[in-house]
């Protein structure tokens, strides 16, 4: 990536960098949390934002700051891992039903027409309930809902770019069709999928806070913003710090998401590059 | 007498709406109707008509990017629709398009350097390519220094001939040139008619020129073919077409472009 040209692009560098930042924490955790997430302490619980505990403590007296290091773990874990696989199955699925056309598109199409008519979240509620919440278990759930937008919008597109005379072009060269897919329409359907992959990290990660809020998402004593919240919604005056901070920690990294995509797919056009260049 | 390259007799392409109602009868367009032609080695054709008189629609289906509906194509005594293959992708390298919008016929996330590269892949080895490349820009008047540039850092004409570079590099028998001179000022019209001449020589392949404008094809055509909604009007050489025209529309052609330049007559 050129510096210079990312410098250009506000958006990318203010998400790239809420994003690096959270991605950091969750990395270095143990070696940025002040106190241990899940060391309890009876005589100092609900304590308020002071010098030894910068964002509190919560119900069993555990240090909030660390917790929220730590919850950054769990909770971008299960967004990135799901919506990596959600965005690899939807381009595969996109692609093949773009590229063929004909019969293989209209039976997956019409797959991802019934799939979609699912109501996500009570889909996600009935398949937790029988199931225990480990955090594989969420994130296979989550993503086995969630290709079908990337498939509709990658297939969109590939039937778009399929048309284009570059395309016939490279067919009349007789490129095979893995080369022209590869390096013809994968790169030119790319960008629409950067920022919906973007979005949908940012709408994991808000359906996995839920999940935890709910109490069917990652499990106590395991720290995720989501828990943290579940937590504060008992006190949410006495203890306005726990919803306060967690809830601070989903809107800034779901705002970081959604910044880095759009200053992505600015950044990947090779138009809009050049534009920015040119200032 | 010239070898026939290729041979088309009785083409018919129709076209169907793709989405609609699944019960509801769908109408079909007849965008070509019973054409009959050939290209012989070494010529240059020239199918001229106005818009939608289903000149590209034959282009198409030359290329093999439209199932005809009727009709055979034959190219070197073979039927296109037999071939399978290996055979297929010799016949796809031997038929090159040069597309009228320049715009659209770059990949824009390609640098012009990977695009020939693609365009030369049965050559392994990267040097012969890049010697090839090399000759290829000197043929059509590039500049190497373009090399590493993308589609929307050239000029109209620049695009213009990096396609024909490309078209060039699998030294193809045939060259379908789809209005390459429409989207093009005048000076650069000029250059480019030039060019074809000098590459016809150079390379020896064949043209199939598809233009509304008789004024240009006049410079490169051997013979002409006027189209006139989906079907030939008529056929002859070139001479014939502008000294002698018998059809009313070739008539109505000529005296259009007549006015428009009085100089061409």
């Amino acid at each position: 990536m050129n510096f210079l040209q990312a410098r250009r692009n506000p958006s990318l560098r203010i998400g790239a960098a809420i994003v690096a930042l959270v991605l950091l924490c969750a990395v270095f955790a143990p070696l940025l949390t002040p106190r241990d997430p899940y060391l309890q302490n009876l005589d100092n619980i609900l304590q308020p934002p002071n010098a030894a505990h910068l964002l509190g403590t919560d119900l069993y007296g555990r240090d909030v700051l660390s917790r929220l290091i730590y919850g950054t773990r769990s909770s971008l874990a299960v967004a990135m891992l799901a919506s990596t696989i959600a965005v690899l199955s939807g381009l595969l699925i996109g692609l093949i039903a773009g590229f063929s056309g004909g019969i293989v598109d209209r039976i997956l199409m019409r797959i991802v027409d019934v799939l979609l008519g699912f109501p996500r979240l009570f889909i996600l509620l009935l398949a937790l309930g029988f199931g225990y919440p480990s955090i594989w278990f969420i994130v296979i759930v989550l993503a086995l809902f969630s290709w079908m937008e990337i498939a509709r919008i990658v297939r969109g597109q590939v039937r778009v770019v399929r048309e284009m005379l570059y395309v016939k072009a490279a067919q009349a060269l007789g490129l095979s069709n893995a080369k022209i897919v590869r390096k013809y329409i994968l790169p030119n359907v790319i960008g629409p999928v950067i920022v919906a992959a973007a979005m949908l990290i940012a709408s994991m990660l808000i359906v996995e806070s839920s999940l935890s809020f709910l109490g069917l998402g990652i499990q106590p004593p395991e720290a995720s913003w989501g828990t943290i919240l579940n937590q504060g919604r008992q006190y949410p005056v006495a203890a306005w710090w726990l919803s306060t901070f967690a809830g601070i920690m989903i809107v800034v990294t779901v705002l970081g998401f959604h910044l880095l995509g759009d200053g992505l797919r600015n950044y990947l056009d090779p138009k809009t590059r050049g534009q920015q260049a040119e200032k | 007498m010239k070898a026939k390259l290729v041979e088309i007799r009785d083409l018919t392409i129709r076209y169907r709406p793709k989405d609609g109602p699944g019960f509801r009868k769908r109408s079909v367009f007849e965008a070509v109707r019973a054409v009959s032609f050939e290209i012989f080695k070494g010529e240059t054709l020239a199918l001229v008509g106005e818009s939608g008189s289903g000149k590209t629609s034959v282009a198409m289906a030359l290329l093999g990017f439209t199932e005809p509906a009727q009709g055979s194509i034959f190219y070197d005594a073979m039927d296109i629709r037999s071939l399978a293959g290996s055979q297929m992708q010799k016949y796809r390298r031997s038929v090159q398009p040069v597309f009228q919008d320049s715009a659209n016929t770059l990949n824009p996330r390609m640098t012009v350097g990977a695009m020939m590269e693609d365009s030369l892949w049965p050559l392994h080895d990267r040097v012969s390519r890049r010697k090839r490349i090399a000759e290829l820009f000197d043929a059509v008047g590039l500049d190497d220094r373009i090399y590493r540039r993308y589609s929307h850092q050239l000029s109209g004409g620049q695009k213009q001939r990096v396609a024909l570079a490309r078209a060039l590099a699998p030294r193809p028998e045939l060259l379908v040139l789809d209005e390459p001179f429409s989207a093009q000022d005048a000076s650069i019209q000029i250059n480019l008619i030039q060019l074809l001449r000098n590459i016809k020589t150079t390379f020896g392949c064949s043209y199939l020129l598809i233009s509304h404008d008789l004024h240009l094809v006049k410079f490169l055509a051997d013979r002409i073919a006027i189209m006139k909604s989906g079907e030939i009007v008529e056929t002859g050489n070139c001479i014939d077409i502008f000294l002698r025209p018998v059809h009313p529309y070739t008539q109505l052609l000529l005296k259009r472009k007549a006015t428009e330049f009085p100089e061409s007559t």
